[in-house]
């Protein structure tokens, strides 16, 4: 027997931190609330024990790898077990959150297992073959498991009793027993009978298949002797038919010849016939026409100049024989001519640009001469005006004379009349002076001057001022003239100057008047030449014109008479062919009708094979009915030969399901045998109260969905009235889960494996105080009786300490109460709230 | 210590036996007349025991085979 020594815990669930729990306990308690850890602590013995939990493995809630602490990549579990002699053993798991882990077994050191399951192998054998579901059910102990045998449908808590029994197998069985597999290829089977049972009556019956065989092969014999007659009158009349065939190639080939003359003759009298007029004209008529026309032709290109030409068409010599040659070169001899016109047509075209072009340089040249002339006329006059001032006032170098001979009279009297005036003006002065004074000084020379002397001076003063206004008359006289003067002499320089030009333009005018006298002259010269070509042109396009005329009429004549030569020849071949065909002797009709003959025989021939084929081919189709009738036939009875074996299986697998249910009943029945009386021991110690004593757990028949079925029924003693009523009705939450943990606790107890720990991971929540303490106490009292047993509980519950700490006193018995808290990202807090022994 | 786990394997083998011996001793009672279903239902049940119904359907596939013949089975296999 294994008892559990310590764990070491990090990473793993609660715990991220490693944390080494001591374990060496007869009743461990582990108390705290929600969330501490103390589950965590339980599903680590049972990992380390198996590389899985309850939650991975059975409930599938959650992977492997949510089995990793959050603050920490891997899991470490370390847990030590030994035995009654002192035997260590060492389990250790590592498994990272992600890849596989790495595990190990020692036993007092010493290597034994490694690997996740070689090691669990190993953890299976040492607990005496306590697999993993017998570890769920028997050792850790949980609410599920409780639950599932106190709470649901009666079918379903009896698979829950089952599983605990160990007998649970049995309804599996029952259940997935694979019959439809068999009644699947059954089916398939039977499909394929009905298939062939239906093919074999559509073939009908195997005498009536013999006995077309053997119409047919009569009527086979039959038609083969009439195919060998027939072949042979064929062979007959064929070869009569080839020997006629070559003589009817030759009979085509001169018809064919025959009607290609017949075709010609036709088409040359209807050619003959479109040249009505000509009909009857002679030979020689034609031949003459041609000669007439070919001299004049030649004559015509001599006189153009195209003497090689006309030497040429001199030299042909006319005959019926070359009547076409003549023809066609008396057509090239008018084309030629035709040219040459054309050409005459193109030289009086340009000419007559040329005579144009003259004319407009003519209007040029004299319209040029008259602007020039007009000028000229204007310049005669000026000149004219130009001598006439000359004659009247001289010329420019004498009039310039003049003009400074004015000038200086000019400034000569205003010299004069300057001094004058200065005189004037003293005598005015000393005239008023001697009118208030009667003597003065003189104002020039200072000469004194007496009043006696007045009248004189006055007398003087009115001579000065007459004389005075008579040079200022001839001044102004002589300005006029000098302004006039100067007008003179400006036209004559512009006259002058005017009439340097007008020899240039005599010398222009005389150039221009003989350019257009020239032109004018070279204008009627080319107007003669003009007017000389068209004569020639006219004449020539008026031979032309006839010439081609004649031409026309001359092919006609030409291909009549050839025609008519030709038409004698085709007559002449077609007598010949006509002959041929009378010497040859073949008759077409004869050849046509053997030629029907044999495409009657062939038909009849082809009719008889065909006929031959078919019976054949329906002879075959029934001897391979007859094969396929057989294959089937054989095909069928093995198919019924299989579904006879297939049936005795499933009728086997059936009654094999059956005894599988007969077995489960009577499986139950007896271990309920063994498992009632440590029921009752176990509940009459943990259920403390006066209402109930004993419990039952029987196994009744009840009919479910129309099939009979054994099923569980838990009954409890009432103490009042002595009654067996049904737990599940009567009794409240609390008593149902104290009922549930004595069953599960009992068949703990009776199950033959070494793990001597008991594991409860929160079992009792409905349960009074009295009955938790009656709960350890029995438990401990149980454990006594067998030492190394353990009993590990965790619980939220506080009491659960007190209760612990009561009973390992009370029982001498070495206990330990661990009060677990929150520690933050570290992972749990654990304290010894109590240690004995 | 090696003896120390003999004698553990062992009692695993007690316990199962035991259980099975039962349930084998009941099928043969209940199918006596016929030793054939007594050896396929011990077979089967095994099977079952192990959870692993693809085997179970496996083993019924081979007695299918075995009373259909080779060709029979290919076609089988193939269907499903």
């Amino acid at each position: 027997m294994l008892r559990l020594k310590e764990v070491e815990i990090e990473g793993f669930r609660a715990f991220s931190k490693r944390q080494k729990i001591d374990l060496d306990y007869d009743v461990i308690a582990f108390i705290g609330d929600m969330g501490t850890g103390k589950s965590s602590i339980l599903s680590a013995i049972e990992f380390a024990l198996y590389g899985t939990t309850y939650e991975v493995k059975e409930r599938k809630a959650i992977r492997v790898e949510d089995l990793v602490n959050d603050f920490s990549k891997s899991i470490y579990i370390r847990l030590v077990m030994i035995d009654e002699e002192g035997n260590e053993y060492e389990i250790v798991r590592e498994r990272k959150r992600r890849g596989r882990g790495r595990a190990q077994l020692r036993v007092n050191g010493n290597l034994i297992a490694s690997g996740f399951e070689e090691v669990t192998q190993k953890v299976i054998e040492l607990l005496g073959g306590l697999t993993f579901d017998d570890f769920s059910r028997h050792v850790l102990v949980r609410r599920e498991v409780l639950d599932a045998i106190i709470i649901g449908q009666p079918m379903e808590r009896s698979e829950a009793i089952d599983r605990l029994l160990g007998i649970a197998t049995l309804e599996y069985a029952y259940r997935n027993m694979p019959l439809k597999e068999v009644r699947s290829v059954m089916e398939d089977l039977s499909l394929r009978r009905d298939r062939i049972r239906a093919v074999l009556s559509a073939y009908g019956a195997r005498e009536k298949l013999l006995s077309e065989i053997e119409m047919l092969e009569n009527t086979i014999k039959r038609l083969n002797e009439k195919l060998s007659r027939v072949a042979e009158e064929y062979k007959v009349s064929k070869r009569e038919y080839e020997r006629l065939r070559s003589l009817s190639e030759k009979y085509e080939n001169i018809l064919k010849k025959l009607e290609e003359i017949n075709v010609l003759i036709s088409h040359a009298e209807a050619r003959i016939r479109e040249r009505e007029e000509l009909t009857e004209i002679s030979e020689t008529a034609v031949l003459a026409h041609a000669e007439s026309l070919k001299d004049e032709l030649v004559s015509k290109l001599v006189q153009y100049l195209a003497g090689e030409s006309a030497e040429e068409l001199k030299k042909i010599e006319i005959s019926m024989d070359n009547l076409e040659l003549v023809v066609s070169k008396i057509k090239s001899s008018l084309e030629e001519l035709e040219r040459m016109a054309s050409e005459l047509q193109y030289e009086v075209l340009e000419l007559t640009d040329q005579v144009m072009e003259l004319k407009s340089r003519y209007e040029r040249v004299r319209g040029r001469y008259s602007d020039i002339a007009s000028e000229l006329e204007v310049l005669s006059r000026l000149r004219e005006e130009y001598s006439r001032i000359v004659e009247r006032e001289g010329d420019i170098p004498d009039l310039t004379i003049k003009k400074d001979s004015i000038k200086k009279d000019i400034e000569s009297l205003r010299a004069r009349i300057e001094y004058e005036e200065a005189l004037v003006k003293v005598l005015s002065q000393v005239s008023k002076e001697l009118e208030v004074a009667r003597e003065i000084p003189c104002p020039v020379c200072e000469v004194p001057i007496r009043k006696e002397k007045k009248e004189i001076i006055k007398t003087r003063l009115a001579n000065l001022q007459t004389k005075v206004k008579e040079t200022l008359a001839k001044i102004k006289e002589l300005e006029r003239r000098l302004e006039e003067m100067e007008r003179t002499l400006a036209r004559l320089r512009e006259l002058k100057e005017q009439m340097l030009d007008i020899e240039v333009k005599e010398r222009e005018a005389e150039r221009l008047r003989e350019e257009y006298e020239d032109v004018e002259r070279r204008y009627r010269e080319i107007l003669e030449v003009i007017e000389d070509a068209r004569g020639r042109l006219h004449s020539l396009l008026n031979f032309i014109d006839r010439a081609r005329e004649r031409v026309r009429w001359l092919e006609k004549a030409t291909s009549v008479v050839i025609e008519r030569r030709r038409l004698r020849e085709y007559f002449e071949k077609a007598r010949e062919l006509k002959e041929q065909l009378t010497r040859l002797g073949f008759d077409p009709e004869h050849f046509k009708r053997l030629g029907d003959r044999l495409l009657e025989l062939e038909k009849e021939r082809r009719m008889l094979e065909e006929e031959v084929k078919r019976c054949e081919q329906r002879r075959q189709e029934l001897l391979r009915s007859i094969e396929e009738l057989d294959k089937l036939e054989g095909e069928l009875n093995d198919l019924e030969e299989k579904l006879r074996r297939l049936e005795a299986l499933k009728t086997r697998l059936e009654k094999i399901k059956s005894t599988y249910r007969v077995v489960q009943r009577l499986m139950r029945e007896r271990m309920l045998e063994r498992l009632v009386p440590a029921l009752n021991e176990v509940f009459r110690r943990v259920y403390v109260h006066p209402d109930y004593d004993s419990l039952n757990l029987k196994v009744e028949i009840r009919t479910v969905s129309g099939q009979e079925r054994s099923m569980y029924n838990l009954l409890a003693r009432r103490c009042i009235d002595g009654q067996w009523v049904p737990v599940l009705n009567r009794l409240s939450d609390g008593q149902r889960m104290i009922v549930a943990l004595s069953l599960v606790i009992a068949l703990s107890i009776m199950e033959p494996h070494n793990a001597a720990f008991l594991l409860l991971d929160e079992p009792t929540p409905n349960i009074d105080l009295s009955c938790r303490k009656a709960l350890i106490n029995a438990l401990s009292g149980i454990m006594r009786g067998d030492k190394a047993r353990q009993l590990i509980i965790a619980s939220q519950n506080p009491e659960y300490g007190e209760i612990v700490k009561q009973s390992v006193e009370k029982g001498n018995l070495r206990g330990c109460v661990y009060r677990l808290s929150w520690g933050g990202r570290e992972g749990p807090r654990l304290e010894i709230a109590f240690r004995s022994g | 210590m090696g003896g120390d786990l003999v004698k553990t394997g062992e009692r695993r083998e007690m316990r199962h036996s035991r259980v099975f011996e039962a349930i084998e001793e009941l099928l043969r009672e209940e199918l006596k007349d016929d030793p054939e279903a007594v050896r396929i239902a011990m077979d089967i049940f095994r099977l079952f025991h192990e959870r692993d119904l693809k085997a179970v359907r496996k083993y019924v596939s081979d007695l299918i085979a075995k009373e259909l013949g080779e060709a029979d089975v290919k076609a089988k296999g193939g269907r499903d």
